[in-house]
């Protein structure tokens, strides 16, 4: 009997604990930012690639694929490499772009989403290398597209490859969590 | 190793024609060079060279007899603005009107011609799949055009130029010394290759004999990039069949190679390590012991690195690991048989012609022409063993389902560069 008085009692008389304080806003944001920050490092580090040849002799194209096959491992770090612009971060451009390549390269940057990043990997991207003055070359990429990063080299080894993606793929996880704690 | 190459027989108008009207022997390459067109012919592994006058800026066609040099008289139209009389076909090849100029090579090149789109020759009734130049995955650049009837090909024709650099031009002008930098850049994967069918040229021009330590150098570059060239193919091939463990442990391999190959010579493709005269440097002291860790190490896990059972129907796939034991055997004696002493001689600012040759055990030819004036390339051609692997996928994939076309593709390696020049 006593057990159901106490029971409908409590029941009857409403918690007992107060009213919670708020969450402390300052704190709440400040957290935010610094979990969004690693989590970005951490997990939001991706780049999706497509490489565009645009006249290359094949020299960084070999490079290229050790970078990505065991070893190096490119896609550890989260990097991918895309068959179609509509799904690319980042085009990296190899050769000094000839002029049968100059509308496809311009092609393929107009129809990549933003950022449309643009890497340039050798000296042949970079300036055109040994082929500066041919008539059948437009002299790097930069001729054609913005160019955000270049790895130079004839061609750069897989580490040089590596390193610059990777500051990179830095930057962009950083530039990302700014975007994204505003 | 290297095909003997025959000095140059000057043809008459009527002995010209007499070859051209025969189907044999096979075409290597076609050529122009101070108002005489050059034919480079490949019979029963030996280069036969035949050259005769440009009459009225035309020459007789080959191509009715044999089909496959109609690619070439298209080149030498782009180049030099010279006419296969009689030839199947006189569409651009290498210009898509993108240059400055026309006809680049030619004594007095033309003004540019307007871009239009390039033309397929198939039948109306048939569904085209255009696959290039921006291809996605690391390719060449090169523009495929497909022809298919339902879900099988019918028909195909590749659109090339995409990387011509105007290497030929470059060359022009230079000293054999340095023009060798272009020659190392004319197909990546061929680049101990192509320096050293480069250098024979000029030696044969110039009548001058490399060092025994460097031709010994030289035969340990080449046995070099033919084994890490193998271990790419074959990395290739696992991944375009889904054998992850095995491209994993053949690029463990192939990355052996390189590394090896960057320890003894300082560069790990040995890019501008081979020149006119002999070697640039020479092999650091401890690049003798590194090449045959690796050799060794990659000697002893070769039986395990079978293709899985899928490849086992391609004859090619399946004869390839063979063949890289007999390359690694061949290497291991080239590495401790080098010789002591010089690494080059001087070239002579001398007048010439030459022929060098590099034939891969893969059965593909590479070839270098040079005319010398004075000590400077006067005029030069390059044949790069892609060309005839174009021709042979442009035969072979007829008949093929679509959904087997990626490992078709991967099977023949196309390299653009090298047919581009």
């Amino acid at each position: 009997m006593t057990t159901w008085r106490r029971l409908a009692r409590s029941l009857l008389a409403g918690p007992r604990a107060g009213t919670p304080p708020r969450a402390d806003v300052e704190a709440t944001h400040s957290l935010r930012t610094r979990l969004d920050a690693r989590l970005h490092a951490g997990l939001g580090g991706g780049l999706a690639v497509l490489h565009v040849d645009a006249g290359s002799c094949g020299g960084c194209e070999i490079e290229l694929r050790a970078a990505r096959r065991a070893v190096y491992d490119l896609e550890r770090f989260g990097v991918r490499f895309v068959a179609t612009p509509l799904h690319a971060e980042v085009l990296l451009v190899t050769g000094p772009v000839t002029r049968n390549m100059v509308e496809a390269l311009e092609q393929a940057h107009a129809a990549m989403p933003e950022p449309k990043l643009v890497v340039a990997v050798g000296d042949c991207a970079v300036d055109g290398g040994v082929f500066k003055g041919s008539y059948a070359i437009a002299g790097g990429a930069g001729t054609t597209v913005p160019v955000d990063l270049q790895i130079g080299g004839c061609p750069p080894t897989p580490e040089r490859i590596l390193a610059g993606l990777r500051a990179l793929l830095e930057a962009n996880a950083r530039s990302k969590a700014a975007v994204s704690s505003r | 190793m290297s095909s003997v190459a025959q000095p140059r027989r000057a043809l008459t108008r009527e002995g010209w024609a007499a070859l051209a009207s025969a189907p044999s022997p096979p075409l290597l390459a076609l050529w122009a060079d101070a108002g005489d067109i050059f034919a480079l012919f490949i019979d029963d592994e030996t280069a036969v060279l035949v050259s005769t006058e440009i009459v009225d800026g035309g020459y007789p066609a080959l191509s009715p007899a044999r089909p496959a040099a109609a690619w070439s008289e298209r080149l030498v139209y782009d180049l030099w603005g010279y006419v296969a009389i009689g030839g199947s076909d006189a569409r651009p090849w290498l210009d898509h009107g993108r240059w400055p100029v026309t006809t680049p090579l030619a004594p007095r090149p033309g003004a540019p011609r307007p871009a239009g789109p390039p033309e397929f020759r198939f039948h109306d009734s048939l569904d085209q799949l255009p696959i290039g130049p921006v291809r996605g995955g690391i390719e060449p650049a090169a523009h495929l055009r497909f022809a298919i009837d339902g879900e099988t090909v019918v028909g195909f024709e590749p659109l090339l130029g995409y990387s011509h650099k105007g290497t030929l031009g470059l060359m022009r002008g230079k000293s054999p010394r340095a023009a060798a930098r272009f020659a190392a850049r004319i197909a990546g994967e061929a680049t101990v290759a192509h320096s050293l069918a480069f250098a024979r040229a000029a030696e044969a021009a110039l009548g001058c004999e490399p060092p025994p330590r460097a031709l010994a150098l030289r035969d340990v570059m080449a046995g070099l990039e033919q084994i890490a060239g193998s271990l790419d193919r074959l990395t290739a091939t696992a991944e375009a069949v889904g054998d992850q463990l095995l491209a994993t442990r053949l690029a463990c391999h192939g990355e052996a190679a390189r590394q090896s190959a960057g320890l003894a010579f300082g560069h790990r493709l040995m890019m501008d390590c081979v020149v006119p005269g002999g070697v640039a440097s020479d092999m650091a002291t401890d690049g003798d012991a590194a090449i045959l860790r690796m050799l060794e190490d990659l000697a002893a896990e070769l039986p395990d690195l079978r293709l899985s059972g899928r490849l086992a129907g391609s004859d090619d796939a399946s004869q390839r690991p063979a063949a890289l034991g007999r390359r690694i055997r061949r290497a291991h004696a080239l590495v401790r048989a080098v010789p002591a002493g010089g690494l080059a001689v001087p070239l002579a600012a001398a007048s010439g012609e030459g022929l060098g040759f590099f034939a891969d055990d893969r059965g593909g030819h590479i070839g270098h022409w040079l005319r010398l004036d004075h000590g400077q390339i006067a005029g030069t051609f390059v044949y790069d063993a892609a060309w005839s692997r174009w021709q042979l996928l442009a035969a072979a994939v007829v008949g093929t389902r679509l959904d087997d076309l990626p490992q078709v593709l991967a099977a023949f390696e196309l390299c653009s560069s090298g047919a581009d020049l």
